[in-house]
């Protein structure tokens, strides 16, 4: 239980029903808690954090502290992760695993987020996390370097999985983890122009082998990545909050050289 | 002599560079969804198979098709 004087400060310090980020700040410490635990007792008396103001009716104030205490796991951390990553960390996703053995390397700048010439040669997970705490500090970021083979114990304590590999072969294993351990799964895969993303699919009508694809010739590009990202965040956030559809029913397809959009 | 089928084949992305969006083909009966990916001559070494659509429904390389079918042949994406 909170004690009272922190609800008595809060109470006597929002502004009509929203807490900035300094006082957010000052009571953190006045009160020795994270910013995740006072952003939770702000929201369980429903004082929005004015970092979200603006996700306003389209996220209730119960479904921001659902939001918060939600645990998503993102494997992947190349031009999908580390998209879908500050999409989460934004909207107030509170509890995200990062995964990704790699660096960031040149060839990455043209459309992985958080990538600069500063990060050349550093754990993505590190820079993702160290952004992300600069973003929204009430997320908690938890992450590992380590290259997913198909089996990744901690994926048990998240309640979603969001595919952000970069081949069929360990985005196969990763549907499968997923269904084993039954939980939601959002696959997303990008290519050239192309894009697709499908929610708890086991990928076996997507990928018959596990030979790469059209990305392996044509490579990735900034903005058919985010595209991407963008569908697979909001998958989760719907999958949380549970309204709204979700790709389940079949794989949606995106052409954005063509222009052309379509489930099937 | 072999009834033949005609069949509308949607290709998608790079598959159709040189080739087409929508056409319709005439096959033998009995032909296979690989047999006619292989007529056109998709370069598929390049740009693997990802999902193969028949009437709305997924099928494999080996699925016959049938008079009236339409067919989609998407590429394979796998990048992050």
């Amino acid at each position: 239980m909170p004690s009272s004087s922190l609800l008595e400060d809060l109470e006597s310090q929002q502004i009509d029903g929203f807490l900035s980020y300094d006082i957010h700040h000052n009571l953190k410490e006045k009160y020795g808690i994270s910013y995740y635990e006072l952003e939770k007792i702000a929201l369980e008396n429903d004082i929005i954090p004015l970092k979200y103001k603006r996700n306003a009716n389209s996220i209730k104030p119960n479904e921001q502290l659902k939001l918060l205490t939600s645990k998503v796991a993102i494997i992947g951390c190349g031009g999908l992760g580390g998209n879908i990553s500050e999409y989460l960390a934004r909207i107030g996703i509170g509890n995200i695993l990062l995964m990704d053995f790699d660096k960031f390397d040149e060839h990455n700048l043209n459309r992985q987020n958080y990538s600069t010439v500063e990060s050349l040669g550093r754990y993505k997970v590190d820079v993702a996390k160290e952004s992300i705490s600069k973003i929204n500090p009430s997320v908690r970021v938890f992450t590992c370097k380590e290259k997913f083979d198909g089996d990744f114990e901690p994926l048990k304590e998240y309640e979603i999985i969001v595919d952000a590999l970069d081949s069929p072969k360990t985005k196969l294993l990763l549907a499968k983890k997923a269904k084993q351990y039954s939980k939601t799964f959002v696959h997303g895969a990008i290519g050239g122009f192309s894009i697709q993303t499908a929610t708890n699919s086991t990928l076996q009508t997507i990928y018959r082998d596990v030979t790469g694809g059209a990305e392996t010739t044509l490579g990735n590009l900034p903005f058919v990545a985010s595209f991407c990202a963008s569908l697979q965040a909001s998958e989760v956030v719907k999958s949380i909050l549970g309204k709204g559809e979700l790709f389940e029913d079949g794989i949606f397809f995106a052409d954005l050289l063509d222009n052309e959009f379509f489930i099937v | 002599m072999k009834n033949s089928i005609e069949v509308t084949i949607k290709l998608f992305a790079q598959y159709r560079e040189g080739k087409f969006k929508v056409e319709k083909r005439t096959y033998p009966e009995g032909t296979s969804a690989i047999e006619i990916i292989k007529d056109i001559g998709i370069d598929i070494e390049t740009f693997p198979i990802g999902v193969l659509i028949v009437n709305g429904r997924h099928v494999g390389e080996e699925h016959i098709l049938k008079d009236g079918d339409t067919f989609s042949v998407f590429p394979k994406v796998g990048g992050g």
